[in-house]
């Protein structure tokens, strides 16, 4: 259950009782959130505080910070490679420059859009129990799953020697890039009071653990995009 | 910088969209698309940004914009897309406003008796380039040897002239493509304009390989 064994607060401690009365309101605001993965008492959250949390198989699993969270888990760029790599997301067709003329000045004389994702190639390694919420995660990877898109008017030229292709392309130029998350809740052992309006949850007191890093991820980020040619022999 | 290229694409698209393909904006050549078109000649400003383009090439210090106005009223540098991988050619060229006509200066690939002899074979089959009507003609005082090549290409509807010269250690190809409709006689060689900016330039060009 435990992630990279990230600090546990006492049971019981000071801090915790002192909270007890808000931990059962946001309990009972939580079970309001009935559809997320992980239900979440918002507006509690100083990191000494307990949140009451559940999560959908009312394990005491940990539970990374979300939306519905008071405080979010975030992810953390540790590591990138120095080179980039070329991601060609469009090619278009080929032209040769016939080999009896001195030479060719060629341009693809259209405008050409395409779509591409900002991350490509996300890979996600989590402890166990947090691998249900693999697509919240995923989100919180910087930049996963937004949508770009290149629009190119090829109406430039490049020159080719007889006999040389060329054909249009859309480049995303990409650069591996590993990270992990930071921040996750652990929970106390304590549970929380049943809400009147789930009167079966079964919810728990969670600490919030800000500067704990655990998992890791890896993919491609975008650096730039651009038109070329691809120009061989 | 995306939504940029969007904003020029947009009305880029249309103005080219019967322009598919792809040409020779000094032209030669040209291999039918799977679209059936072909474009003229060609070249510049467009979406700034959106591609890698090259500085310019230091041949443009003897290709001047004055000497391009010679052929080229309007004539405008023509922006060069660097390959997706290598050097860029070294080229430097202009085109008018109206992308209609185009003229560049750039070293020969190949020797010049390569060149003579690919010109000759382009002369007896102007059909392996998609042009008609091809003539080699010899041409003096340019260099130590000359000659001038002139084709039409029949996708990109393009007059194109190349004058081609040695002046030395090197070998040197200027030119010449204008889109026109209609068939007309090359001028001969002694008024021929493009040749006569080929002499202006060579003196300015570097001489060594």
């Amino acid at each position: 259950m435990k992630i990279n064994g990230g600090a546990r607060r006492g049971v019981g401690s000071v801090p915790v009782r002192k909270k007890r009365l808000a931990s059962k309101w946001m309990g009972l605001v939580a079970f309001a959130l009935a559809p997320l993965v992980v239900i979440a008492a918002p507006g509690s959250a100083s990191a000494a505080s307990t949140v009451c949390l559940q999560n959908s198989d009312g394990s005491q699993s940990d539970i990374a910070g979300n939306w519905s969270t008071p405080d979010k888990t975030r992810s953390v760029g540790v590591q990138q490679a120095n080179k980039t790599w070329q991601d060609w997301v469009w090619r278009g067709p080929t032209f040769q420059c016939p080999w009896n003329v001195p030479s060719c000045s060629y341009a693809w004389q259209q405008a050409k859009t395409t779509g591409w994702q900002w991350s490509a190639g996300l890979n996600l390694k989590v402890p166990g129990p947090l691998s249900k919420a693999l697509s919240d995660l995923a989100a919180l990877t910087p930049s996963y799953g937004r949508n770009g898109s290149t629009t190119t008017s090829f109406t430039f030229t490049t020159n080719l020697s007889p006999g040389q292709f060329a054909q249009p392309i859309q480049v995303v130029e990409r650069r591996w890039t590993q990270g992990v998350y930071q921040g996750i809740y652990h929970s106390t052992g304590r549970s929380c009071l049943p809400s009147p309006t789930r009167p079966n949850g079964k919810a728990w007191q969670y600490t919030w653990s800000p500067n704990e890093r655990w998992g890791s991820w890896t993919t491609n980020l975008k650096v730039s995009d651009y038109g070329t040619y691809h120009v061989w022999k | 910088m995306v939504r940029r290229f969007s904003r020029v694409a947009a009305g880029s698209i249309a103005a080219l969209a019967f322009g598919l393909l792809a040409a020779c904006s000094t032209p030669t050549h040209s291999t039918p698309s799977a679209d059936g078109g072909t474009a003229a000649a060609v070249a510049g400003t467009g979406a700034a940004g959106s591609v890698k383009t090259a500085p310019p090439s230091q041949l443009c210090t003897a290709l001047t914009a004055g000497a391009a106005k010679r052929l080229i009223a309007d004539a405008r540098l023509t922006a060069r897309v660097g390959p997706d991988k290598g050097e860029a050619p070294d080229i430097c060229g202009y085109t008018s406003a109206d992308r209609t006509s185009t003229l560049s200066l750039t070293p020969a690939s190949r020797a010049y008796d390569a060149e003579l002899s690919a010109a000759h074979n382009l002369s007896a089959h102007p059909a392996s380039a998609g042009m008609r009507d091809v003539r080699v003609d010899p041409v003096s005082g340019l260099g130590r040897r000359a000659f001038r090549e002139t084709a039409y290409q029949i996708q990109a509807r393009q007059h194109i002239t190349f004058v081609v010269w040695n002046s030395g250690a090197r070998t040197w190809v200027l030119t010449f493509a204008t889109t026109a409709d209609t068939r007309t006689k090359p001028a001969t060689v002694s008024d021929d304009k493009v040749v006569r900016v080929a002499r202006s330039v060579t003196a300015k060009l570097p001489a060594g390989r």
